[in-house]
């Protein structure tokens, strides 16, 4: 190669400044292969595999596990060693600039400000990777060191509850989750509980699901819930809508993106189906399923996890009744759905045993009225009802 | 409790007065704690051996043996010369009381202003939190309970079961420095930094010196090499030196020495014992803290210093050269970690000086260490005779020898013999600290002309690019300038 290659914190997706580095693939002095997998990055929204943009020795790991990449920031630096380092050819073990050094028992390069920082904070410089000239470690590397060694299990994203009473900074997925909802309690809920018979709504599936199953694809409610979602906000487009209270801006959609709350292992996701409404059943049953997938992997991309006009959550899912949603901002409402359970309601003045299926749906205050609520709860519970309305 | 024992509460209570000592209590004090110092001279014994007895005073002689010494040779150079009477040690040490004096006094003055109370009295722990502190041999001790404790008690010297102090003729280096008259004929037992800088000194003086080491060379804990570079010019001062060689005995006129090559006999007027020091805590109470010192008599503390919670320990009492600045440094970290702030005594260097002549400094690995703590050494030297200051001086003997690893190029350790090697030692020592390459030392800009300029040329050296000395050791490496 003609030289070492600089690589860069990629732009991973529309308003990303910045991703968390959960692991590294190749180690200082091994070799990297063009668009094969060498970094692990989580941001805001997804996790993102990185893959190396040229083949050669990985160099620089200019960012360690644990650290904080702003976009533009020198992640890595993939080279020849013997291009750099003439006096050791043959020592891909050593470069120039190891990020480490290279025996364990030696003392890392560190400052007495960055030793005496390090000791207050509790952080062992052994485990640093220095980002300093020589890798030195600089005081700025304890900040990413911090996260490092408080969450040994970041990289399988399932910390170890081995220790009593530890403090981590909110990173990542979890901080957005944090935000989100703190920003939540800015919005003023007005809420709207309702049972609706799904008697119909399961009969329709039933017959719906040998076509279905013909195409290998398998049929789950959810979906018809979603339909019946999206001619709701056909009939009441105030809740499909964003705020934005700074500006005091509403913004009402004419498509429907669909945000779906999933729980996955890290915390709650929520992709988006994108123009919701203009999807017939099949492909937005195929879409639900992928996007699903897709979170529950953490492998959505930014795109998929943003931009989101209506959020939909399945507390059925969890085995609960129904819960109390929370509005996703800058959206304006947000609607649940609990598990079907077979109650018994009265039927024409009798006592009759019926699937029931709860609904919640809680809106903005500030854009929707009690009424505005209540038309669209009404439009979910008729399309529920009689899923022919569906058709429509 | 005892009746009577009712103690008096202390926040903060530092023992020792010393470099260690008080450099703690002032450094706690201005973490906000009520501080109390005690030390069995009060107020006296601010500053403790190193102002009284030790770095001070020593260097104080060794500086007017130096004056004296230069004298001849200035006057050859056409300086006027001086009458050769005797050196009036005397009034030399009347100065010399005045400099401590005033330094003790700065000492008490700043701890005043930090809020320090100073107490007399010798201080014995008797619970984990509380002491007795003894001023009158016949008065009740006063009991303090401290909620923290910085034991800083310091060493004393060695002596010799077979040369038995007595302040006259066998006297240890603290006595030495007190001469008031320049002996004819001195012995000085032990070869390390004290007993060849007072050696250097008196033979300056005009005595006729013996330096009696044990081990082969003289400063044994250094590299050899600089042990009989150090050898050569005592013996062209007149001194004798006798090393891998042993005192057996004495008879009140003559010290016995076994040498490789036989029984020697040195008739001497005085014996100077500087064969170490020891650390002051066989009478402190430590049992009360479940704490006991090791076989050499020092207290096994981390990085911390901690011996306890609520006590720390400091300065030639821990382990570590017995060096003031050492003290001073643990004094910080001391204050600081009992006071809540996380610390470490956790230094890659504590520079070592002997102030003999020429100079001895070192920081960081020697040679021989680094390759042991398996780096790729590599050295880079540049004498002292190609330095143009250094001429000037009328100097030419010694060197500045950067350690560093050829991998790397980062800078592991530096010693500088020659002329004010005590202070060129300091840039060595940030260079090691700060892990510098020795790019960043050959693109400081030195002034000229001094003798820091060498730092500048010895790491021009190692990248291949000498100026005033001949020669690329290599082809240019470590990024050369193109």
């Amino acid at each position: 190669m003609t030289g070492p290659v600089e690589f860069r914190m990629p732009d991973v997706g529309e308003g990303i400044a910045e991703a968390e580095v959960l692991s590294w693939f190749v180690e200082v002095g091994a070799r990297v292969t063009e668009d094969e997998p060498m970094v692990q990055v989580e941001t805001d929204k997804s996790i993102v595999e990185i893959p190396a943009p040229a083949t050669g020795t990985l160099l620089r790991q200019c960012v360690p596990a644990g650290g904080i990449a702003q976009v533009d920031e020198l992640l890595a630096v993939i080279g020849d060693p013997a291009e750099i380092a003439p006096t050791a050819p043959s020592a891909p073990t050593a470069p120039t600039e190891p990020a480490r050094p290279a025996a364990p028992h030696r003392r890392p390069l560190a400052s007495p400000h960055t030793r005496r920082l390090a000791v207050r904070r509790g952080i062992d410089l052994a485990g640093v990777v220095g980002t300093g000239p020589h890798g030195r470690i600089l005081a700025t590397d304890l900040d990413a060191a911090r996260q490092e060694q408080t969450r040994p299990a970041a990289a399988t994203g399932r910390p170890a509850r081995t220790r009593a009473d530890e403090v981590v900074e909110l990173r990542g997925l979890r901080r957005s989750i944090a935000r989100s909802m703190t920003a939540a309690l800015t919005i003023p809920h007005v809420t709207e509980f309702r049972e609706v018979d799904a008697s119909q709504l399961l009969a329709a599936r039933a017959a719906l699901q040998p076509g279905f199953e013909a195409q290998g694809v398998r049929l789950s409610v959810f979906p018809l819930l979603l339909k019946a979602v999206i001619r709701a906000l056909a009939i009441q487009p105030s809740m499909n809508a964003t705020y934005d209270a700074d500006a005091e801006t509403l913004t009402t959609y004419a498509g429907v993106h669909l945000g779906m709350a999933t729980a996955t292992d890290d915390g709650l996701i929520v992709p988006v189906v994108r123009d919701a409404d203009r999807l017939g059943l099949t492909e937005l049953t195929l879409e639900v399923e992928r996007l699903a997938e897709r979170a529950r992997s953490r492998t959505a991309t930014p795109e998929e996890l943003t931009g989101g006009s209506f959020t939909v959550t399945n507390f059925g899912s969890f085995g609960t009744w129904l819960g109390n949603p929370v509005i996703r901002p800058p959206e304006v409402a947000i609607a649940g759905f609990g598990r079907i359970t077979e109650k018994v309601v009265a039927v024409d003045g009798q006592p009759v045993v019926r699937p029931v299926l709860p609904i919640v749906v809680a809106a903005d205050h500030r854009i929707n009225d009690g009424a505005h609520l209540a038309a669209f709860v009404n439009a979910v519970a008729d399309a529920v009802a009689q899923p022919l309305l569906l058709l429509s | 409790m005892v009746v009577g024992e009712m103690p008096e509460g202390v926040d903060l209570l530092v023992v020792g007065g010393g470099p260690g000592g008080y450099v703690a209590a002032i450094a706690a004090a201005q973490l906000g704690r009520k501080v109390v110092l005690v030390d069995a001279d009060g107020e006296d014994g601010l500053g403790g051996v190193c102002v009284r007895v030790g770095c001070i005073p020593s260097k104080a002689l060794i500086e007017l043996a130096a004056h004296v010494h230069a004298q001849p040779a200035w006057a050859a150079r056409g300086a006027p010369a001086v009458t050769a009477d005797p050196v009036d040690l005397a009034s030399f040490q009347e100065w010399r009381q005045e400099v401590v004096d005033g330094l003790n006094d700065g000492v008490r003055r700043l701890l005043r202003r930090a809020g320090v109370e100073v107490r007399r009295g010798w201080f014995r722990f008797t619970r984990p939190d509380q002491g007795a502190l003894v001023t009158d041999a016949d008065r009740p001790p006063t009991h303090l309970q401290f909620t923290s404790c910085i034991v800083a008690t310091g060493s004393r010297p060695i002596e010799l079961p077979l040369l038995p102090f007595d302040g006259v003729r066998i006297v240890s280096s603290t006595e030495a420095l007190g001469l008031t008259r320049v002996p004819g004929s001195v012995a000085v037992v032990g070869g390390g930094y004290i007993g060849l800088e007072l050696g250097t000194a008196l033979a300056k003086l005009g005595a006729d010196v013996s330096i009696v080491e044990a081990q082969p060379t003289l400063l044994p804990t250094m590299d050899p090499q600089i042990g009989r570079l150090v050898a050569h010019r005592v013996e062209e001062l007149g001194v004798r030196v006798l090393t891998g060689a042993k005192v057996t005995g004495d008879t009140g006129s003559a010290l016995q020495v076994g040498t490789v090559d036989g029984a020697v006999e040195l008739d001497v007027e005085l014996v100077v014992v500087a064969v170490g020091r020891t650390p002051n805590t066989d009478d402190l109470g430590l049992a009360a803290l479940g704490v006991s010192p090791g076989a050499d008599g020092r207290l096994a503390v981390g990085a911390d210093l901690l011996l306890t919670p609520r006590v720390a320990a400091i300065g030639d009492i821990t382990p570590g050269p017995a060096l003031a600045h050492k003290a001073s440094a643990e004094g910080h970290v001391a204050a600081a970690v009992l006071s809540g702030h996380p610390d470490a005594f956790d230094p890659t260097t504590i520079a070592a000086v002997v102030f003999s002549d020429p100079e001895v400094a070192q920081a960081g690995h020697t040679a021989a260490s680094a390759s042991a703590a398996s780096h790729q050494v590599a050295t880079a030297t540049f004498p002292v005779a190609a330095s143009g200051r250094a001429r000037t001086l009328g100097e030419g003997a010694g060197f500045l020898e950067y350690v560093y690893d050829e991998a790397t190029g980062i800078v592991l350790g530096a010693t500088v013999v020659g002329p004010h090697a005590s202070e060129l030692i300091a840039e060595a020592a940030l260079a090691v600290e700060l892990s510098a390459h020795l790019e960043d030392l050959a693109g400081t800009i030195h002034a000229h002309p001094t003798l820091a300029e060498m730092h500048h040329e010895a790491a021009l050296v190692g990248l291949g690019r000498p100026v005033h000395v001949p020669g690329a050791r290599r082809p240019a490496a470590n990024g050369d300038r193109s």
